[in-house]
């Protein structure tokens, strides 16, 4: 988008916990949030964003340079980022997808969507609960009706063991 | 609070088991726009709607209903999300895995097709989404079943459908199910591109 004065344009992001980061104005854009402020023209100073820590957004600006350094080619993009939340647990996705919501980074936001849900894949209710920390508060009665209600979804899904 | 999906209030409501209470402390926490409510270490619970809605987006329709039994936080999340993808197993594909929903070679009768009918009838019943991402309809169906069809795709449309999946293999002599030229050249009609068309004989 800097192709008006044929010199690359840097954005000056912050966190919210005050750490300034540098970024190619053409990845920042990856952001819709940032791109809506750069064409409106908020973005000559520093763009604060409210809710993304330093560590966090450090990550998605690694991701916003590898992802827009590489050509049109789906293929490649899918697998840098594979690659990229391939070592990420699940505190930091959690972060990540927060950011990548706020930030309205949809490729990234679906990335890590997937990510997070491929946890609970072909996993039973009583495993994704514990591994999770999700405090069943259904009472017998209700969690008996919300089973019935969904009947027609539980067959094909492994039965309730650890694994 | 955001409009919409409302926050689920009721396990504050309830009083907390001798478990819990040994356990952990519940807590309140206000972000930008969502109150979320759970327990300090259930961190997915205390993402915000839009956030989880995405999540089950990525599971199949079987997976994501399933995560209703997970707690009262969850009972309604699946309903709202972006990608359907319905075909002869109920529901068990998940968008990405199958792309292309091979039919098995398995002697169809007729009433299977009646079934996947009532099925899909009622996801569409209990769906609650307002945008359509992706939407795919697999299964055995020709142009005996013409108005259940055309009634989906209207229910895609209305939805604003981004990619839409038309897989279907007529049993026996039915013919092949037709686009209605109507719904092609409806006014405001989404079609913008075409990806693939097979015709068969």
């Amino acid at each position: 988008m800097a192709a008006e004065t044929g010199t690359p344009t840097t954005l000056t992001l912050k966190s919210n916990d005050d750490e300034l980061f540098s970024v190619a104005e053409s990845a920042a854009i990856l952001s819709v949030t940032i791109r809506n402020m750069v064409e409106d023209g908020c973005a000559g100073g520093v763009i604060p964003l409210d809710n993304v820590d330093g560590k966090t957004l450090a990550s998605v600006i690694t991701y916003m340079n590898g992802i827009s350094a590489i050509p049109a080619d789906e293929e490649k993009k899918k697998s840098y980022r594979d690659k990229f939340l391939s070592d990420k647990d699940f505190e930091t996705l959690a972060d990540m997808v927060l950011a990548a919501n706020y930030l309205n980074m949809s490729c990234l936001m679906d990335a890590v969507s997937a990510k997070i849900a491929q946890v609970m894949e072909k996993k039973s209710v009583g495993w994704v609960r514990r591994k999770f920390g999700i405090e069943n508060d259904y009472t017998p009665e209700e969690e008996a009706a919300v089973k019935e209600e969904h009947k027609w979804t539980f067959e094909g899904v492994e039965t309730d063991d650890d694994n | 609070v955001q409009s919409g999906i409302k926050p689920k209030l009721s396990s504050l409501n309830s009083p907390p088991t001798v478990n819990t209470l040994t356990k952990q402390l519940y807590f309140y926490l206000r972000t930008c726009d969502t109150i979320c409510i759970g327990r300090e270490d259930d961190r997915i619970s205390r993402l915000p709607d839009e956030v989880l809605v995405e999540i089950l987006s990525s599971l199949s329709l079987k997976e994501s209903a399933c995560t209703s039994v997970l707690s009262s936080r969850w009972t309604n999340l699946w309903k709202h999300t972006t990608r359907l993808y319905l075909d002869m197993d109920g529901g068990s594909s998940s968008w990405g895995k199958t792309k292309h929903f091979k039919f098995r070679p398995v002697l169809m009768r007729r009433n299977t097709s009646c079934k996947y009918v009532r099925w899909v009838d009622r996801v569409l019943e209990s769906h609650k989404c307002i945008v359509l991402k992706e939407f795919a309809i697999c299964s055995y169906l020709g142009l005996q079943h013409e108005e259940p069809i055309t009634r989906w795709l209207e229910y895609a449309f209305a939805r604003q459908v981004r990619s839409l999946e038309l897989n279907l293999e007529p049993c026996y002599d039915d013919p092949m199910y037709g686009l209605p030229r109507d719904l092609l050249v409806a006014e405001g009609s989404q079609f913008k591109s075409i990806e693939a068309l097979n015709f068969k004989d």
